[in-house]
């Protein structure tokens, strides 16, 4: 035994075991799912912040209504919404849900969660204002808000309004509860006992990665079995590996370039319109090998999009210009009244398809004779406030809640927070009051593609492009189908055991 | 050091004054960005409500004065960002930063000795040449290249190691033994060179004449020399590493104190960024005192001797 056990084999018995329970905990680790997100939920009070749209992404949280699949506004904790006479809405509870702590959903408990959450972020109120919610039975809540909507289910559809019961730590009903939160780091979660196929879910985990290229290396090392969002140059190295698959989906954002009307050489709409025409926006959609043009602020695959194509008309931008007083010198370069047009294009490097276009858009806006200087602001919301540019590329969600309502009126309405062109249009506020007051699906298709096309008309963007986005799977998720942009990632059929 | 003390205690007021005002100079108003952030309209109306909450409508002196005392009796402000305590942001992110940061330190500083000592026997020869190769590749290629290569090589060719999701000691692996690699090598030559400037001194011939060989001469005489030497590096390293930590904490997606100063900086969360650069320049004067009292010890002679 004292032989056996000498200094010279003592130490491989050590490192056997270590292996040992190294590899046992390491599968322990392996049935967890580990999905890699570049954005983790900062807090689990859907109050704070974005928290309610983050805590919805990862599983956690449901709201009353929500878009399915194919982008329609559908029931989901509630049944239905109508309207009474006085302007009021009657919300309809789905009945027999549960919080994850077993505590059944009531009409009390959503309409304190939501009061709670209308009352403390400013978000849950920039569509419809303060909202007054109170239980009528234990099924049935009354909705009373500051401004009339005629679309209730899709105001409660939006981001803000997840459904929590309030406590010391809210409570959600999503498919998975969060077990663990450590900020900017990962989320566990573990399946919500009482919600439906419970049993047949995996414990989850979502490691926040700063980009995508480290969450490719880290679906390479089968560290994680998703990687979503990853860079398009990622994809053939991964699709290379053997048990690692990708998957591109349409996503519902929208990339577009903000003119800022407020300076003198984008007051003129010719001016703007003419910088619409320049562009090609099938060379958009090559630059970054994915994509489909855009025909205006939504995606072809929703009731929403305009069937007519932007056009690229650089002779007709030409014109516009002349007629704006911008002519060629000389040089080729554009100016009036001795200033020469120059632009400042600015975008950001959290969406890195909008860098990869600023080139592409600089090179079409020189051949016009318009001298263009590229920015990359690590800072976009900074920039879109503070109004510190001339053109902006832009992502956006723009039919986050299935109604088109909620983007035209945040981003065109004279005054509103969210105009970036800071353009004050009475022919834009009048569309949107007739979209206000629309109120049968068919009326505000109709309204919502009048106002619409009197955006494209007055120019205070150019709408470029529909974005696809990538994801990376293993094996164990090879089955997993991508949709709903990023506004549902984790959802209740993801890694089902069978 | 009592004597410098008067001297210390102006260097780290002007330090705060710096780091108080240096935040200032960012371009972007934090009150628009985090209005913005809320969905809120930037009014005139909701930017000084904001700045009222926060206490950025008082004058700069009144703000100054505040930090430095809420900084002296623990108040590190609240972030601007998330609405936290700084305290709190930071507390859990130290483990992680201290691990990487002074982990990597100390084994570069244990490496070095070693290392540079037999570079010394042999000078010319395989060690030597190789030292001096790796202090040109650390002066030469960016930490995070390196560690984008490292992360590929060890997880997802040969996953040898969970690099971004494995337990702390996994993830902390790759982070650590690169900031060790780039301060070991100018460490190495440093301690190298001293080795060798005491193997011309006269009380080395004797240390030869008596018997000893030359590495044992080395060792015996001439590594306490050299750690003095180090002992003087030792600050400027661990200026380094403080900066080659947000590096690497990047790279890595470490959730350590350097990842939350990038998000802080990015949306001007000027709380947690002076406290950050308070903390880290206190840290260095303790740096720097500790090498001196080490120093003192290694070498009790009074200083007009010790040259």
């Amino acid at each position: 035994m004292k032989t056996w056990m000498s200094m010279n084999r003592l130490p491989l018995l050590l490192a056997f075991l270590a292996l040992v329970s190294v590899s046992a905990a390491a599968q322990g680790q392996q049935q967890r799912v580990v999905v890699g997100k570049t954005f983790l939920a900062a807090s689990a009070d859907p109050a704070d912040g974005n928290a309610g749209w983050a805590l919805t992404s990862h599983g956690v949280g449901e709201k009353l209504f929500s878009v399915g699949r194919d982008g329609r506004l559908a029931g989901a904790l509630a049944r239905s919404a109508e309207r009474a006479a006085d302007g009021s809405w009657e919300v309809a509870l789905q009945p027999g849900r549960r919080f994850s702590d077993g505590a059944p959903v009531t009409a009390a408990e959503v309409a304190a969660a939501l009061a709670r959450t209308n009352e403390r972020n400013p978000a849950a109120r920039a569509s419809v204002g303060r909202m007054t919610l109170q239980a009528l039975d234990e099924l049935r809540l009354r909705i009373r808000t500051e401004r009339p909507t005629p679309v209730m289910a899709a105001v409660l559809a939006e981001w803000p309004f997840v459904v929590y019961r309030v406590a010391e730590r809210p409570v959600f009903t999503g498919p998975y509860a969060i077990a663990a939160l450590r900020p900017g780091d990962a989320v566990d979660l573990v399946p919500n006992a009482h919600h439906p196929g419970a049993e047949q879910r995996p414990p989850l985990t979502i490691k926040r990665f700063p980009d995508g290229q480290s969450m490719a290396l880290a679906l390479e090392g089968r560290e994680i079995d998703m990687a979503f969002n990853l860079p398009v140059e990622s994809l053939p190295r991964l699709r290379s590996r053997d048990g690692l698959g990708t998957k591109s989906f349409p996503v519902g954002y929208q990339y577009m370039m903000w003119f800022n009307t407020r300076r003198p050489s984008l007051a003129d709409v010719r001016v703007r319109q003419a910088l619409g025409l320049a562009i090609d926006r099938r060379e958009l959609v090559q630059a970054v090998r994915a994509g489909e043009v855009a025909t205006g602020a939504f995606p072809l695959d929703t009731p929403h999009a305009l069937r007519e194509t932007l056009p690229t008309d650089t002779a007709q931008a030409a014109r516009l210009l002349d007629e704006a007083g911008w002519l060629r010198g000389a040089d080729g370069r554009r100016a009036r009244d001795g200033q020469p047009l120059r632009l400042v294009l600015v975008a950001y490097p959290q969406r890195p398809d909008l860098v990869t276009l600023q080139p592409v858009i600089r090179a079409r806006l020189a051949a016009l004779g318009i001298e263009v200087r590229t920015r990359v602001a690590e800072q976009p919301s900074a920039v879109a406030s503070s109004g510190d540019f001339d053109l902006l590329l832009w992502a956006q969600h723009t039919l986050p809640a299935g109604d088109p309502g909620f983007f035209l009126e945040a981003f065109f309405r004279s005054g509103s927070s969210s105009n970036f062109p800071g353009l004050s249009s009475p022919e834009i506020d009048r569309a949107l009051d007739r979209l206000a007051g629309a109120e049968s699906p068919a009326e505000r298709v109709a309204a919502a593609a009048a106002a619409h096309r009197t955006v494209i008309a007055q120019a205070p963007v150019s709408f470029l492009m529909t974005p696809v986005w990538h994801v990376g799977l293993g094996s164990r998720l090879a089955g997993y189908e991508p949709w709903g942009s990023d506004y549902h990632v984790v959802r209740a059929d993801m890694g089902l055991r069978r | 050091m009592l004597r410098n003390l008067p001297g210390l205690a102006f260097v780290l007021w002007l330090v705060s004054l710096v780091v108080f005002l240096l935040p200032l100079a960012m371009p972007g108003d934090p009150a628009g960005i985090a209005l913005l952030e809320r969905q809120q309209a930037a009014t005139e109306e909701n930017l000084q409500a904001l700045r009222q909450a926060w206490g950025l409508d008082r004058s700069l002196p009144a703000q100054y004065g505040q930090f430095v005392i809420g900084f002296l009796s623990g108040d590190w402000g609240v972030s601007l960002r998330t609405g936290r305590a700084v305290v709190e942001e930071m507390q859990p992110r130290l483990p992680w930063s201290l691990a990487i940061g002074a982990g990597g330190l100390l084994i570069a500083t244990l490496a070095c000795l070693p290392l540079g000592h037999a570079a010394a026997c042999r000078p010319g020869g395989l060690l030597d040449a190789s030292t001096r190769a790796l202090a040109v590749a650390a002066q030469s290629l960016p930490a995070f290249v390196l560690a984008i290569v490292a992360a590929w090589l060890l997880s997802a060719q040969w996953r040898l190691v969970d690099v971004y999701t494995g337990g702390p000691a996994q993830r902390l692996l790759l982070p650590t033994l690169l900031v060790a690699l780039y301060a070991l090598a100018p460490l190495t030559r440093l301690v190298r060179q001293a080795l060798r400037d005491a193997a011309d001194q006269p009380y080395m011939r004797t240390a030869r004449a008596k018997g000893l060989s030359r590495r044992q001469a080395l060792r015996r005489h001439g590594l306490r020399p050299a750690l003095l030497t180090l002992l003087a590096a030792l600050t400027p390293q661990a200026a380094w590493v403080v900066g080659g930590t947000a590096v690497v904490e990047v790279a890595f997606a470490i959730p350590g104190l350097s990842q939350l100063v990038v998000e802080s900086i990015a949306s001007r969360d000027h709380p947690v960024l002076r406290a950050y650069l308070l903390a880290v320049a206190l840290l260095m004067v303790a740096v720097q005192a500790a090498a001196i009292v080490l120093r003192r010890l290694l070498d009790p002679r009074p200083a007009a001797c010790a040259a």
